[in-house]
């Protein structure tokens, strides 16, 4: 007697928009065959609030705020892109301290951020101990920053021509301090969990990925830097002060999960790196050159800037028309392409697997959505 | 508790005695649906963390509706989302409260004047609690679970009451 | 290398596209929409541009055409450029460059969803951040920034606690 045929079909699972391993409200529509993807889609705008057009109605300074609140992880990268932007527009230069200055909180806060992915990507894994324990420091990298700002994630802090205010007495101390002591609790953390052989088995081999088709796909940040291209935009496009500073570009060599995340522990050690040598280094002076008129009207003309933020390259494209408000704003996203490449990297590979390569990716939703 | 819903009128020892019992349980254990959408969510999560500890107010934060007594939406709600809450919403089980935190859960916020934005999640869902800022600080968080807790020791089984 | 770059795209396109200093940041190379394909595939695969990078995809809207700009970097020989094309305002249509670089893919999505423009070619040209029944395309300059309730709480959801 023949043994009947069994009859399998996929099945089109939503995981999303609200999941507890989706780094916020978004949908990966995946088609799996029992438990392995065979075909994904990724369904966005659960949180499209039209910032760009809103832009076109708000005076320039007024956009600070309003483009702080897309990728709220990196909030002065966001910042710091669209005042190179409109300060290219403006032909504008800025005082050294407030460079120096800039660095050293755009530095800061890819550490936190940075602490905040290791944190998620550990949940991810299914590991609740190395959440906690990153988050201790990131909450002394907020005081840091609410210290200098006001507030611990929403800046408001840079102005056209340099910062808002100058640094509180104390700050640099406190700074040199923690940065002191950065490089034990990273050696800590990855004891817990880079050294764990459950991590590896999880992610080692998942999603890899090779550099030529990583840069078709658009990706940027460390998950290409994970596949072995030494890119960076603080090296190879630099701004600001970054050329004065001496750092490394940590890369990896397949592009998989594991890679992804031990080049971002690699980057907080270089960070550190850079803060303190900004901090060495930072003259006194002005914090901001004064523009001549108090209605900030650039003159008719457009510019793009990019900055290389914690997920990759962020750039902010600007075009004026003589008045008071932009004509339009662009927010070049990098989590928008970054999460775009998610379908192939997925493929193959089981449904656990697929929520590491989404924490490996580290999206945040504020700046794919808008 | 469904024996004595709406039995007296008045205040008793019994209906007393029940409700001290019942709401002390509610409020101290009142698990969270976090619902985080944007960077309110970020707070909420460093309000559970290890320095603005929530835990040992009872709470956890859990990942299904269908085992959670708190739900805070924490972000602004968007076209596409509505009937989202709507459906998380109503697969949680009665007892059920809800926070709205932050500036755009409660009207919008900074991004009312667009045209993909709801002003205010209780025009979808009803709230009990609202915790202003943009954003609140994590101390804000737990003085507006505690708001909750308030909230839940004024209620009776007595008629007429909620 | 931009001076190479300009070099070599003023000497191998025509000049009276090609403008230098047409933002205050990048090259401007601006195309007619018909040339689109072949441009980008010039840009592509010669060795002396490879811009195997695309950074975004765009939408100006001036009010009587519609400005297409497409960002272009090269990891080889660190340059970058803006490659601009202009479509007219009703039925705007573009080729897709979807089969240059993969990541247009989504960018493309977003400016069809966004301006309306259509991109011949692309494989599955949908709405993308919007709902899919959003009236109209809402970046356009004559789309009003109006925050429509009734049509945001279109199910009709009641506002008291359910039983």
């Amino acid at each position: 007697m023949t043994k009947p045929k069994l009859r399998k079909e996929t099945i089109l699972l939503n995981m999303g928009p609200q999941h507890p391993s989706t780094h916020g409200v978004i949908d990966f529509f995946l088609e799996v065959d029992g438990e392995e993807v065979v075909g994904a889609e990724v369904k966005m705008g659960y949180l499209h609030r039209a910032v760009e057009r809103l832009a076109e109605f708000r005076t320039y300074p007024q956009i600070f705020p309003l483009v702080d609140r897309l990728d709220y992880l990196s909030a002065h990268h966001s910042e710091f892109a669209y005042a190179l932007a409109v300060e290219k527009l403006l032909q504008v230069d800025v005082p050294e301290r407030a460079d120096h200055i800039r660095v050293i909180l755009v530095e800061l806060k890819r550490i936190a951020s940075h602490l905040l992915f290791y944190g998620a990507f550990a949940m991810d894994a299914g590991s609740v101990t190395p959440f906690l324990y990153a988050w201790r420091e990131r909450e002394k990298v907020m005081d840091l920053l609410e210290d200098v700002c006001g507030i611990r994630l929403h800046p408001n802090y840079f102005r056209f021509g340099g910062v808002r205010e100058d640094l509180p007495p104390g700050f640099l101390e406190q700074t040199i301090n923690f940065v002191d002591k950065l490089p034990f609790f990273l050696d800590e953390y990855e004891a817990m969990l880079g050294e764990n052989e459950i991590f590896q088995v999880r992610t080692i081999g998942i999603g890899k990925v090779s550099p030529k088709r990583a840069i078709n796909l658009g990706l940027t940040g460390p998950y290409l830097r994970g596949t072995g291209l030494k890119w960076d935009l603080r090296r190879d496009e630099p701004y600001s002060v970054y050329p004065k500073f001496d750092f490394e570009i940590p890369t990896g060599k397949q592009g998989d999960c594991f890679d992804s995340y031990k080049v971002r522990i690699e980057e907080m050690r270089q960070s550190g790196r850079i803060i303190k040598q900004a901090i060495e280094k930072i003259p006194d002076g002005p914090i901001r050159t004064s523009l001549p008129k108090k209605v900030i009207k650039p003159p008719k003309g457009e510019a793009y800037a990019r900055v290389e933020s914690p997920r990759g390259e962020l750039g902010v494209y600007v075009v004026s028309d003589g008045s008071a408000r932009p004509y339009r704003l662009k927010v070049r996203a990098p989590s928008f392409t970054n999460v775009q490449a998610f379908p192939e990297l997925a493929k193959n590979h089981l449904i656990a697997d697929a929520v590491m390569i989404i924490g490996a990716l580290d999206p945040v939703i504020g700046e794919v959505d808008r | 508790m469904g024996v004595l819903e709406g039995r007296f009128k008045k205040p008793n020892p019994l209906t007393g005695s029940v409700d001290f019992v019942f709401n002390w349980a509610r409020r101290s254990s009142l698990w969270i649906f976090a619902y985080g959408i944007k960077c309110c969510a970020i707070e909420f999560i460093a309000a559970a963390n290890s320095r603005y500890d929530f835990t040992r107010f009872g709470t956890i934060a859990r990942a299904t509706p269908r085992q959670a007594d708190l739900m805070i939406v924490a972000g602004p709600v968007v076209k596409k989302m509505v009937p989202v809450i709507r459906t998380l919403y109503d697969q949680m089980a009665e007892p059920k409260y809800v926070i709205a935190m932050g500036a755009c859960a409660i009207s919008g916020g900074l991004f009312q004047e667009s045209f993909n934005v709801v002003r205010g999640v209780d025009k979808v869902i009803p709230v009990d609690v609202y915790i202003p800022g943009c954003h609140p600080r994590p101390e804000a968080v737990l003085q507006g679970m505690l708001e909750v807790h308030a909230k839940i020791k004024k209620e009776t089984v007595v008629k007429g009451g909620d | 290398m931009q001076k190479e770059l300009m070099e070599a795209i003023a000497s191998r396109f025509n000049e009276a596209d090609f403008n230098p200093t047409g933002s205050l940041s990048h090259p401007v190379l601006t195309v007619k929409k018909e040339h689109l394909l072949e441009v980008a595939k010039e840009l592509k695969t010669n060795n002396k541009f490879s811009f195997d990078h695309l950074s975004f995809v765009t939408v100006v809207d001036h009010l009587d055409r519609f400005e297409l700009i497409y960002v272009l970097n090269s990891y080889k020989h660190h340059h970058s450029l803006f490659l601009k094309t202009n479509l007219p305002r009703e039925n705007p249509e573009a080729p897709s460059v979807v089969h240059l670089w993969e990541t247009a893919d989504f960018h493309e999505r977003e400016v069809y969803d966004l301006y309306g423009v259509k991109f011949a070619g692309h494989p599955g040209l949908k709405r993308i951040l919007l709902a899919a029944d959003f009236p109209g395309h809402p970046f356009r300059k004559d789309h009003p920034l109006v925050n429509d309730e009734a049509y945001l709480l279109k199910e009709g959801y009641p506002k008291e606690k359910s039983d």
